[in-house]
């Protein structure tokens, strides 16, 4: 196709201070493209995303009276906005542009043949450039409600700082009272204020709060809608006591039969089958445990306000919403992992377990016995127990084990003087403002650090633990019997984080917690619009650093939410073209987005996603999804394959919200797959359809390797997709392997340059396709 | 059943009650065993050039591969050294090295060969089957038994996939119970027995046995284990090592193919229980009983 007239293009090319310039010859691919029909201005400078560099696109628009822009740098997920406030101030429409990703997507992956590479993406933007559209920015009304997911610390900091500042918040909270791991504690380190003591008065302001309505005993099941306009279907499991009635007189926990281990406790006592969580718990109420009620009736006999109903029923509620903030926390790693230090055995107990039994204990002024009745007189932690262990645990170090155990051990110290502590550490990481001045209390009051990590302890029959271990420090081996061990257990993300996360359409990083936009700039937003995580959900932290990531979740939901009006990427589905009336569209969209009048259909732009699967399948070719259509994405490919007559050349079709931050990351971490993989960004891979697919192998591609989120409706999709392609290339008698379908999530993303690697193999093996293979696949 | 049988260095030279029990114990479950022309696995060579241990392992697999028959091991070095070949041979870069090394001294490169490797006591818990040798025991043996899985024969479990828990292994136990025995449970259990200190610091490997002897006294009738080198240690040393700490300990050191010798019916005398070094006749006699 022609360049249109006002196809006037500016393209800027960046150094990236030796990041991009360290592999890919900037001037080179500057001097590839210059002579480009309708390419007016090439530039190369050093940090284009710096005030020159983004001088120089002002001036080159307004000298050249550009009409369009490339930027080849970094990923678009990075600066893509910041470029298009620029082009838009100068008089360019925002939507007129395309950021070449030659970093994540080539300088950082490649040593050879980098700037062959960042050519074919350059030439690929440009063509890419010339067939945009201009388009405007939509504005919806938003909800201001917000939805905060977990009510520990950080739920109730990030709710109760929105409150005040004027948003209406609803709280999930899976467990019967809020609190969470905080409301477990003794103390807090370094300053050993006592943690219920602090906790508590924000439980309390949490249940007085009118603008909070708190759910307990409740899940997340469904979250639909879009950012600003999402509805939460919340399922709040039945109670058996009525929180208004109820007198907290606790006669029916007194009458209860059944006994259970309380879970507050860490199992280390035991509660009744219908009980109050713990003292301060909020709601201040009684709570009856289905799970484990016989249902004898005495409580109900007994309650003297009817309060008590074993037959109370499950409830859901329905909840419009505007945004979200994840608040979910962590569990302890399962005993599972740490068998090598034998959890089963009495003796050997967790540090959680510790924080419960100093509260209950040693603050009463007891002292700790084991189970023969014998006083406890020596105690070893081991610290990094699961972490800092890709083989028999997690890889990360849950960062709060060497403060806690530290406060564990001046604790016991203070109350138990005559015990002899045994700290066992890999490295001691005390990095928070006043850890290192606790660290050095702890050595000054004897308590006894051991540069070294058991594999393994080994229980004795007549009551105490064996420790052998190697003394870094010393190079011997060491031996040491302590009447208990307690392992400083690593953090993992809470139980049923994978679902939430599924649930609400966020990723989870390498270590499955939430993973954020961007770890060091955009820390607290996830890789949803309008859905924010706090706390330990993004990975393990303190209670400091929890309750800086709440208030920072609260000012993101204020910022986004605050205005009352959101712009949206207008990246929706039009109808322009025929209607049979088929109703594919409206089936094939699973967020109920499509609705079908005598005209044609409707797209409901808040519900759609812009995934383009109604655009794909319609019939007549009626619908658009503007600058994602097949001509767009056909001269993309068009630019990237123009040289592609010698080598084999491969694209890639990804996802923009996982597949293409995956190969984001895979840049960030400086791995390597094959260069001649060119990777186009999709909204969704449901845009492309099989004229798409065919097409770019017509036009030069030899393999095309499409990535969509693992298990999503878009996989669907595409695995189907895929299947006709697979037919119709045999029936050319072209090899179905050219193209592949590869699912992917976040936590994987090391394992994407091998498929890459794998897929280019098979490709090679099969050779380019013929010159009259590729005439016919054009005219498909 | 059929499996070509790699016997190793140190079972035929010094340990060879082991060989024979197992010949035994698979005539009397109906397993036929191919002998072949092995060399050495290259276990022992391995501290000094990893490339050319390798190189030996990848020979003998070769040579295993010429046959269409699983490879059975009774020393759990070589079981080791040949699956660990297997699986680092499937990198480029060793690979490379190891063909480089081929090359120049036999004049030849591994042919991708990838025969299945097991331990002979493997093959029996996985193949065989515990409990069809239950049904062949005639002679169910009212025993305490510790047994000693050892370092190689479960470990590490990269070597293994599949196989038993490196950390809390319970094959050898299973096998022992099949004979009616009790696998005592024991602090220490998978310990290593010292033998891979001994050409090192003996005094420390002697240590290391003495140390499970210690646990072990009037615990067990009997320690039953499956590699040579654990046999030496506490068979062969153990009559040194009651010397030197003078104390007596007489525990009977067996192979677990002994053990299943007796309970299949195979006559005493053709277990080579004369190999051994500890006493064994107060053992047999309350078997015999």
């Amino acid at each position: 196709m022609s360049v249109e007239r006002d196809a006037s293009t500016g393209v800027y090319i960046c150094r990236c201070g030796g990041n991009i310039s360290g592999t890919v010859n900037c001037e080179e691919v500057r001097d590839a493209v210059k002579n480009m029909e309708g390419v007016d201005s090439t530039q190369v400078t050093d940090f284009l995303c710096s005030k020159p560099g983004l001088e120089l696109i002002r001036k080159g628009i307004q000298n050249k009276d550009l009409d369009r822009v490339v930027v080849a740098c970094c990923s678009p997920h990075m600066h893509e906005k910041m470029f298009q406030n620029v082009i838009e101030e100068e008089g360019v429409n925002r939507y007129k542009m395309v950021q070449v990703n030659i970093r994540e997507h080539c300088s950082w992956i490649h040593d050879r043949d980098a700037t062959e590479k960042a050519v074919n993406l350059v030439k690929g933007g440009i063509k890419r450039a010339q067939v945009l559209e201009a388009l405007e920015s939509q504005e919806i009304e938003v909800t201001k409600d917000v939805l905060v997911i977990g009510g520990g610390v950080a739920g109730i900091t990030a709710g109760l700082q929105l409150s005040e500042a004027g948003f209406p918040v609803h709280m999930i909270e899976r467990t019967p009272s809020i609190g969470g791991r905080m409301a477990q504690l003794s103390k807090t380190f370094p300053t050993l204020d006592c943690s219920p003591c602090i906790l508590s008065p924000r439980m309390a302001e949490v249940e007085i709060d009118k603008n909070i309505t708190l759910h307990t005993l409740a899940e997340l099941d469904q979250l639909t809608g879009g950012p600003g306009n999402y509805t939460a279907k919340i399922t709040q499991k039945a109670r058996g006591v009525d929180l208004d009635t109820c007198l907290k007189c606790g006669q029916c926990t007194i009458v209860c039969p059944k006994e259970v281990p309380n879970e507050f406790e860490e199992g280390m006592y035991n509660r009744k089958a219908v009980y109050m969580p713990f003292p301060q718990a909020v709601p201040s109420s009684y709570v009856v445990d289905f799970e484990n009620c016989i249902r004898c009736g005495a409580c109900v006999n007994i309650c003297p306000v009817d309060a008590i109903n074993l037959d109370d029923e499950d409830k859901e509620t329905s909840i419009d919403i505007g945004g979200v903030v994840v608040a979910t926390g962590f569990d302890m790693i399962d005993d599972g992992y740490l068998r090598t230090y034998r959890p089963e055995h009495p003796q050997v107990i967790n540090a959680m377990q510790v924080e419960r039994l100093i509260e209950n204990e040693l603050t009463e002024g007891k002292v700790l016995k084991t189970d023969e009745g014998e006083r406890v007189k020596s105690i070893a932690y081991i610290l990094c127990a699961g972490s800092r262990d890709p083989h028999n645990g997690v890889g990360y170090c849950s960062s709060v084990c060497c403060p806690y155990t530290v406060k564990q051990a001046i604790l016991l110290k203070k109350f138990l003087p005559y015990m002899k502590i045994y700290i066992y550490y890999t490295d001691m990481r005390m990095s928070g403002r006043g850890f290192e001045d606790f660290y050095r209390e702890a050595r000054e009051k004897g308590i006894q650090f051991i540069h070294g990590k058991p594999g393994g302890l080994t229980p004795i029959p007549d009551g105490g633990v064996e420790i052998i271990v190697e003394d870094i420090d010393t190079g011997l081996l060491t031996r040491n019997e302590v009447d208990i061990a307690v392992l400083s257990s690593a953090m993992v993300p809470s139980e049923g984080t994978q679902e939430l996360a599924s649930k609400l359409g966020v990723a989870l990083a390498e270590d499955l917690f939430i993973a954020s936009k961007h770890v060091k700039l955009d820390p607290i937003s996830t890789l949803k619009e309008g859905i924010f995580a706090a706390g330990v959900a993004t990975g393990t932290k303190d209670i400091h650093d929890s309750v800086i990531d709440s208030r920072a979740a609260a000012s993101h939901i204020t910022n986004f939410l605050g205005k009352g009006k959101l712009t949206l990427d207008p990246f929706k589905p039009i109808h322009i073209g025929d209607c049979d009336q088929c109703g594919l569209c409206v089936d094939v969209c699973n967020r109920n987005a499509v609705k079908l009048n005598s005209e044609g259909p409707e797209i409901d732009a808040i519900s759609c996603n812009g995934c383009g699967a109604c655009v794909a399948i319609c019939n007549t070719e009626g619908l658009h999804l503007p600058n994602y259509s097949r001509k767009v994405i056909l001269e993309e490919a068009k630019g990237i394959l123009e040289d592609s007559s010698e080598k084999i050349a491969l694209i890639g079709f990804f996802d923009d919200n996982i597949s293409y931050t995956a190969a984001d990351n895979v840049g960030t971490a400086r791995m390597h797959y094959t260069t001649n993989m060119n990777i186009i960004r999709t909204p969704s891979t449901a845009i492309l359809d099989k004229a798409t697919i065919l097409r770019t192998l017509g036009l030069g591609a030899d393999g095309i390797l499409i990535s969509e989120v693992e298990e999503s409706h878009e996989a669907e999709l595409a695995e189907k997709l895929v299947e006709v392609v697979h037919k119709e290339l045999e029936e050319m008698g072209l090899s179905p392997k050219r193209v592949k379908f590869q699912p992917m999530v976040l936590p994987i993303f090391k394992i994407l340059p091998k498929f890459i690697d794998d897929f280019n193999k098979i490709v090679e093996g099969l050779g380019k396709i013929p010159d009259d293979k590729r005439q016919t696949l054009l005219e498909i | 059943m059929e499996y070509q049988i790699f016997l190793g260095c140190t079972i035929p030279a010094r340990q060879v009650n082991y060989e024979i029990s197992a010949r035994k114990v698979a005539t009397a479950l109906g397993i036929d065993l191919v002998d072949r022309e092995f060399g050495c696995c290259g276990f022992p060579a391995e501290p000094l050039d990893e490339v050319k241990a390798i190189g030996m392992a990848t020979v003998n697999l070769m040579k295993a591969a010429e046959m269409d028959l699983p490879v059975v091991a009774l020393c759990s070095a070589c079981g080791e050294m040949l699956s660990k070949a297997e699986l680092v041979l499937d990198d480029e870069a060793t690979l490379k090295k190891v063909n480089r090394t081929l090359k120049k001294t036999l004049e030849t490169e591994y042919n991708g060969a990838k025969p299945k490797i097991l331990h002979f006591a493997r093959m029996l818990y996985e193949q065989y089957g515990v409990e069809k040798i239950k049904e062949k025991v005639v002679r169910p043996l009212n025993l305490k038994i510790a047994t000693h899985p050892g370092c190689h024969y479960v470990r590490p479990k990269e070597f293994f996939q599949e196989f038993d828990d490196p950390e809390f292994p319970v094959s050898l136990d299973k096998l022992v119970e099949a004979t009616g025995a009790e696998a005592v449970e024991y602090i220490g259990k998978t310990d290593c027995c010292g033998g891979g200190l001994l050409a090192v610091n003996e005094n420390i490997a002697k240590a290391m046995t003495a140390k499970k002897l210690n646990t072990l006294q009037g615990k067990a009738d009997a320690i039953v284990l499956a590699c040579p080198f654990c046999g030496i240690m506490f068979d062969k040393y153990q009559k040194t090592l009651e010397e030197e700490l003078e104390t007596t300990y007489g525990i009977p050191v067996l192979y677990v193919t002994q053990l299943l010798g007796l309970a299949l019916g195979v006559p005493p005398d053709d277990l080579g229980f004369d190999v051994n070094t500890v006493p064994v006749e107060e053992l047999l006699e309350k078997v015999m009983q």
